[in-house]
């Protein structure tokens, strides 16, 4: 396979702002170029094994089962008849757990109101029960059988509706919790009342943002295996953090986190709704242990809809500006809407506000966030966690107000929009900002889509939406996980080729790919001689896993770590060997030599057999052994629940991205059609450019979705209505729009923060498309939609009342 | 429970197996075979993530029932290609960066078998169509349909080149 050599292959353009520190890497290695996906070959030939791929000899098959009722108390429930069922192996309740002694409750969970089985129904799909049986279809029927009484009591399916004091209660004697009030954060910085007092036009607006869920391809699966002669039990799951999984499951079933293995195998996308336990991987590591024999637990696609989803939003906005278009104050009262159990709705609160200012200066910002239960499935964490909903809000309120003053709303942004020579500067909200190269990100879009002059010649129907953000990578988010971690252990055999063993969890990103390049630089081998282990527990050192952003900037540095520690050992012994300073040593193409007199080397290979083998080569004293580096990265961020005005330097470092959509509306149809986009990414150093753009491209296809249509919708009694493919429809073949190179452009910085320059990727597409589709559906029907998503009969209804209003037929 | 023995060559192997009549293809080929690379991501033929080649023509084989295949022929993506060389598509799928997660790689790259059969120069509209009914959540298509054209024009005997750039952003509801 060959190797894009010059990133400007893969995007239409690479511009780069700013110099490396000097020294800061090496620019002629692997590190920066397009290495072939590591695990591409495996995938083609269709070898990957993923969760449920991996048979296990005698496994049978567990089913949950799930609440009928949106809120109720379940009065009996009776497990006879289904435990009768010839072929069925166990069926528990919350109370059979708790009578056996299982911790039934997740640990370090901020709120203590998530059970591995509920005794009380939350929403329609709240785990009430489980069951295994010899096969799948045993187990669906044993669902079936068992009786299930229910004390039906109201429900609540808005977040507002469920803050008034006549709502019922959905989580009562929870610790932390009042009514159903699951926490606040609050932001308060600046003079807001100047700011209001300034301000020539103060614009205020309501909007709700959808309830959109990650739709992985391969849903959440775990199988559970348990050896009573060892006392070992291991767990494969489809999971991105196999320490939490590990911790939480080891505290349920009463187990030391020694005993309890968790092997990520190859995962079909994440997308953050697999991060921590759920009740499948609790329930087959406990049936696994009470049955002995290994136990499978698959969501089907329906469950899925039950398991995980973004937090919904009702915001409302004022902003205070100046005729001229200087941003004064954001003002915002947040109530979100985490659904039947806390899970993440704290943590999101607390970055969603931290992202709400976006890339802009602000006199004064003031936020009110809070987070409201309602009988609806959970929230959980999803690709770029509180930013879709933050840049949807701010940027829909930036181009009403361009409209509102008579600016062009490109200009406005260009106008507050961070400018490098405010750089190395701390946000209003406290983001230590070294590098953000959003001006130009401003500048690329436009030209991408030839912004000025499109604006000028718009047929009817056709409109322009612009759209930025500024977004995380990786994050420091709650007081009960006051760590921003990643570890990693590289060990050079002794041939000179190396393991690198790390906790981050790739499902699909390409982070193996690139942790062997940096290895491969950092020692001066080739990078086919580079093997990544990743996310299982009995192999891999600590660390938070993947998500947020996070692996390719915090693995990745605590890869570049272990590596130069590696380095250190291996010159060590070669400065002894060529009778050289380490100073003066440079290592390349598998040689370790001495600057200036490139005969004198000697081979990384000899350097580690003589490590392994040959302690008469070594340094006087030093004993024969491994070659091992190891070591971790913590980010230096801070927490916002922490600070008295709510703010904190969240992130290691800042991406930036400006997206530019030009639409056509079909005002019989409601339906859009994008005619041209423009995308532009600050994303630090590109590690490896076509993993980058995979991921930015996969990220606007999901923010895509976000925009058109995708949101869980509920009946009037709290049931689903949309749980299937045909009912949630995701984005296709051709719903996405053909992107070519040209459309992307990348403006490259090499921020300090870490040794590498990098920055995440994995999330920041996902979080423009939404803003810059709907401002671009505003621009060409003259009235801005605020509710996601934005379907063809919301833009129709727009249009119709939009003309009504006028006096005049729609189209 | 019902069952039938069926007679099927599965990747020019011939079987002789006893299943049950209600046992979707998708499975008998992943429980009883072992033959792992026709995913499961849905239950009613809406995302190709099982698709596999049945008589050289595609289908959703959790739409199709083992049964049914008796005297049949069935290609997986076990099939495709051998231990020394990969088919051309499988290869321009990894070159071209089309597997992220991987989970729907088998069946867009047996959809598109199929498709190169019947159309060898497709255009970039005629790929993003004839793939309509695999889902991808994690690419947007992009890498995709390159790999396919890639695949396409060497499966020709042309030089491999760059998919064709012509259209653009014009995606449909
Ligand atoms: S699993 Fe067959 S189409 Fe989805
Ligand atoms: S590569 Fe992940 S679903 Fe297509």
């Amino acid at each position: 396979m060959s190797i894009i050599e010059n990133p400007s292959t893969t995007f239409g353009a690479v511009r780069t702002v700013g110099e490396p520190t000097a020294g800061m890497f090496r620019t002629d290695g692997y590190v920066g170029t397009s290495v072939p996906k590591k695990d591409s070959r495996e995938l083609v030939t269709g070898k990957a094994r993923f969760t449920s791929d991996i048979k296990l000899p005698g496994l049978v098959w567990g089913r949950l089962l799930r609440s009928q009722h949106a809120h109720a108390r379940i009065t009996s429930i009776d497990t006879s008849k289904a435990k009768a069922l010839p072929g069925v192996l166990d069926v528990v309740t919350a109370a059979d757990l708790v009578a056996t002694g299982i911790k039934n409750q997740y640990q370090w969970n901020a709120i203590p109101d998530m059970h591995l089985i509920c005794d009380k129904a939350h929403f329609v799909g709240d785990v009430i029960g489980a069951v295994v049986a010899e096969t799948e279809q045993l187990a669906d029927d044993a669902l079936q059988l068992i009786e299930v009484e229910y004390e039906v009591l109201p429900h609540v399916l808005d977040a507002e509706e469920a803050l008034r004091d006549d709502a019922p209660v959905i989580h009562e004697n929870v610790p932390g919790v009042d009514g159903n009030v699951l926490g606040r954060h609050r932001v308060k910085v600046g003079d807001m009342d100047k700011a209001m007092a300034e301000a020539d036009v103060v614009i205020k607006r309501r909007f709700r943002t959808a309830k959109q869920q990650a739709t992985p391809m391969e849903s959440h699966q775990a199988q559970a295996q348990f050896d009573d002669d060892s006392g070992r039990l291991t767990v494969w799951s489809s999971t991105q953090y196999v320490h939490g999984l590990q911790a939480q499951i080891a505290a349920a079933v009463g187990l030391p986190i020694s005993q309890v293995r968790v092997i990520k195998p190859f995962v079909g996308g994440g997308f953050g709704h697999k991060i921590g336990m759920h009740s499948h991987e609790g329930m087959a590591a406990i049936f696994a242990m009470r049955i002995g024999r290994p136990v499978r637990i698959a969501m089907s696609r329906e469950e899925e809809y039950f398991t995980a989803s973004r937090n919904g939003t009702i915001c409302d906005v004022e902003l205070a500006l100046k005729k001229d278009g200087t941003l004064l104050g954001w003002k915002e009262r947040i109530i979100a809407d985490p659904g039947g159990h806390s899970n993440y709705g704290m943590a999101f609160l607390v970055l969603t506000t931290s992202l709400r200012p976006g890339p802009y200066n602000w006199q004064a910002l003031d936020m009110e966030a809070v987070a409201a239960y309602t009988n609806k499935c959970p929230n959980s964490a999803f690709r770029a966690f509180g930013n879709p909903q933050a840049t949807y809000v701010r940027e829909s309120m930036l181009s009403i107000a361009a409209k509102e003053i008579g600016m062009d709303p490109w200009e406005l942004r260009v106008k507050n929009a961070i400018r490098q020579e405010q750089l190395p500067m701390t946000t209003m909200n406290g983001l230590k900002l070294e590098t953000l190269a959003i001006q130009d990100c401003l500048r690329e879009a436009a030209d991408v889509v030839n912004y000025k002059e499109i604006q000028q010649n718009k047929p009817k129907w056709r409109g322009v939406g612009v759209a930025s953000t500024l977004h995380w990578s990786s994050c420091r988010w709650d007081s009960d996980l006051d760590a921003d971690s990643g570890a990693t252990i590289v060990q050079m055999m002794m041939d000179g080729s190396c393991k690198v063993f790390t906790d981050a969890a790739d499902s699909g990103q390409g982070h193996t790919t690139i942790f062997a390049q940096i290895v491969a630089d950092e020692l001066g081998i080739p990078v086919d001689r580079v093997d990544v282990i990743m996310a299982d527990t009995d192999k891999v050192p600590f660390g938070l896993g993947t998500w947020g952003s996070r692996s390719a900037v915090i693995q990745g540095t605590s890869t570049k770590r272990a590596a130069a520690n590696v380095r250190g050992q291996l010159f060590n012994v070669a400065a002894h060997m060529l009778e050289a300073s380490v100073d003066d040593l440079l290592i390349r193409d598998s040689k370790i030599s001495v600057a200036g007199s490139p005969d004198r080397f000697v081979n990384v290979a000899d350097v580690a057999i003589a490590m392994h083998l040959s302690k008469s080569k070594l340094p006087p004293g030093m004993e024969a052994g491994n070659i091992v580096g190891s070591a971790t990265y913590d980010t230096p961020t801070e927490l916002p629940s922490d600070h008295p005005d709510g703010i904190g330097h969240i992130s290691v470092n800042y991406q930036a991205s400006t997206h530019i959509a030009v639409v056509d509306v079909d005002p019989e149809t409601g339906d859009i059609d994008i005619v041209d986009y423009g995308m532009s990414d600050d994303v630090g150093r590109l590690l490896n450019p076509a993993l980058v753009k995979g991921q930015l491209l996969g990220g606007f296809a999901h923010g895509l979705g976000f925009a058109w249509g995708e949101d869980e919708e509920f009946g009037e009694d709290g049931s689903p209505l949309n749980f299937d493919f045909t009912g949630y429809q995701i984005p296709t073949f051709t719903d996405v729009p053909y992107f070519t190179n040209d459309q992307m452009r990348v403006v490259q910085t090499y921020d300090p923060a870490v040794p590498d320059g990098q920055k995440g990727a994995g999330e920041v597409g996902l979080v423009c498309p939404a803003p810059a589709i709907a401002a671009a559906v505003a621009d060409a029907i003259g009235v801005a939609i605020t509710e996601m998503p934005m379907t063809p009969a919301k833009i129709l209804k727009a249009i119709r009342e939009r003309a009504a209003a006028a006096g005049a037929p729609a189209a | 429970m019902n069952t039938r023995t069926i007679n099927v060559t599965v990747n020019e192997t011939p079987q002789q197996r006893e299943v049950s009549v209600s046992t979707a293809l998708r499975d008998f080929l992943r429980d009883d075979l072992d033959l792992i690379g026709a995913k499961a991501a849905c239950q009613d033929g809406m995302c190709g993530n099982c698709t596999v080649l049945v008589d050289q023509r595609s289908v959703k084989s959790c739409l199709v029932l083992a049964a049914e295949t008796h005297g049949a022929e069935v290609t997986t993506i076990e099939g495709l290609g051998d231990r020394t060389a990969l088919h051309p598509l499988q290869r321009a799928f990894a070159e071209n960066f089309a597997a992220q997660c991987g989970f729907c790689t088998a069946g867009m790259i047996l959809t598109s078998v199929e498709l190169l059969e019947r159309n060898p120069s497709p255009t970039l509209q005629e790929v993003r169509e004839g793939l309509v009914g695999n889902i991808c959540r994690c690419t947007a298509y992009v890498s995709i349909a390159e790999a396919v054209l890639q695949a396409a024009a060497e499966m020709r005997g042309e030089t491999p080149g760059a998919a064709d750039a012509t259209t653009s952003a014009g995606g449909e509801r």
